[in-house]
């Protein structure tokens, strides 16, 4: 047996009496622990030969295991409240060193396992979104010379309906004044006769006076009617202008901020020039 | 025994539906005229006319009472009961229509819904 004398006693390495408890270190989950886990997402499955499932069962209960493991680890971390000695904080280092490497792991099975649908859905886009677009654009080619038409059908009823206005306003007012010479040279028989006309002026001006609208039926029978849609978009003339009358509303602010945000990376804004355009650098700190 | 209804009469209002008066138009009351209907839900257009059928003696009166006839896609049927579900259109329209049918073949099943998805539907 060598000598071991010289050598410091067992001990020597162990905390002192009293000191601070440390967490321990989560680790791996136990080889148990991931059975069980394997087995009751197992359990969870339907067993059905032909089933396609999403993603491998297994892998993500695997992970699941160490991920509670590590929740567990730091709800540990969270009973101490404040981390109080270097040893505490060496130690966190390397807890969230472990968490952000599980992290990994995990983000790595959810791509891996997200590809095989990721590619499959690309194969799904590739073969039907350019049938989508070339019927799109037959919708949009086609609407468009529908448009032409209903336009033009728009304005020949305008036209036929001021027409005939027109034509209602002057028999009324034929009519008025036929009514008033009836009247002054006293002729019932003329005065009965030219209120008749006037009714049927007005009636006609009525019917003359009924919106028209342009629109067009089916052929068949079996299409949607179609007619001209108004579409109300504002256009910024005035950029200030414009910018005064929406200054209150909270996604002005979010967008300015997102804009200076990138601005203070990119080093065009800094505490030189900051105030200049009414805004602050502010600096926090944070572990990372 | 009563006068015969003159045309003028008998169409009065269907002039006056295609001329856009908007006339008055009630259940179980049919006026003559030139009409468009749809047999099933989402089927073609068919035609329909309506027409009044009487005999007249030679007097010029009436033998009997005046009826009134339907006939949509080609086949008769009660006009009382099928004037609810008619569109009046002109007698040009009516005429177009027809024509449409025998062009279409897909409008030739009356009773069938319309597929546009099926074949397209060509300018001419």
């Amino acid at each position: 047996m060598s000598d071991q004398s010289n050598l410091p006693p067992r001990d020597h390495n162990a905390p002192p009496e009293g000191a601070l408890p440390l967490p321990v270190m989560p680790g791996e989950a136990t080889p148990e622990q991931v059975e069980r886990a394997q087995q009751a997402a197992w359990a969870a499955t339907k067993h059905e030969e032909d089933a396609l499932q999403a993603f491998d069962m297994m892998k993500q209960a695997e992970l699941s295991a160490h991920v509670a493991v590590f929740c567990d680890a730091a709800g540990k971390w969270l009973d101490i409240k404040i981390v109080e000695s270097a040893e505490q904080a060496e130690r966190l280092t390397d807890f969230v060193t472990g968490a952000r490497g599980l992290s990994k792991r995990v983000e790595d099975a959810r791509k891996d396992e997200k590809k095989r649908w990721d590619d499959l859905g690309a194969e799904v886009q590739t073969a039907f979104t350019p049938l989508t677009t070339k019927l799109t654009k037959i919708a949009e080619s086609m609407k468009k010379m529908q448009g032409v038409w209903l336009i033009q059908e728009a304005n020949r009823m305008k036209a036929e309906k001021a027409g005939a206005e027109r034509k209602a306003r002057e028999v009324r007012e034929a009519a008025e004044k036929a009514a008033a010479e009836a009247e002054a040279r006293n002729d019932i028989s003329g005065q009965v006769e030219a209120e008749a006309a006037l009714i049927a002026a007005g009636k006609a001006e009525k019917l003359a006076s009924k919106p028209v609208k342009s629109q067009v039926g089916s052929a068949t029978g079996g299409g949607r009617k179609m007619s001209l849609r108004k579409l109300r978009t504002a256009q910024i003339d005035n950029l200030n202008l414009a910018f005064a009358y929406f200054r209150n509303h909270a996604e002005v602010r979010e967008v300015l901020n997102r804009l200076a945000n990138q601005a203070v990376r990119a080093g065009d804004l800094d505490e030189k020039n900051a105030s200049t355009f009414g805004m602050s650098i502010i600096e926090t700190e944070s572990a990372a | 025994m009563r006068r015969p209804t003159t045309a003028t009469e008998a169409y009065a209002w269907h002039r006056a539906y295609v001329a856009g008066q908007n006339p008055p138009q009630h259940d179980g009351e049919p006026q003559c005229g030139w009409f468009k209907a749809r047999l099933i839900k989402g089927g073609p257009w068919v035609e329909a006319r309506i027409w009044i059928e009487r005999e007249i003696e030679g007097n010029g009166e009436l033998a009997c009472p005046e009826e009134y006839r339907c006939e949509v896609d080609g086949m008769r049927r009660d006009a009382y009961r099928m004037w609810t579900y008619l569109t009046a259109i002109s007698k040009a329209e009516y005429d177009a229509l027809l024509h449409r049918r025998l062009m279409i073949p897909e409008m030739q099943a009356s009773m069938a819904k319309l597929d546009l998805v099926a074949v397209p539907i060509l300018p001419t």
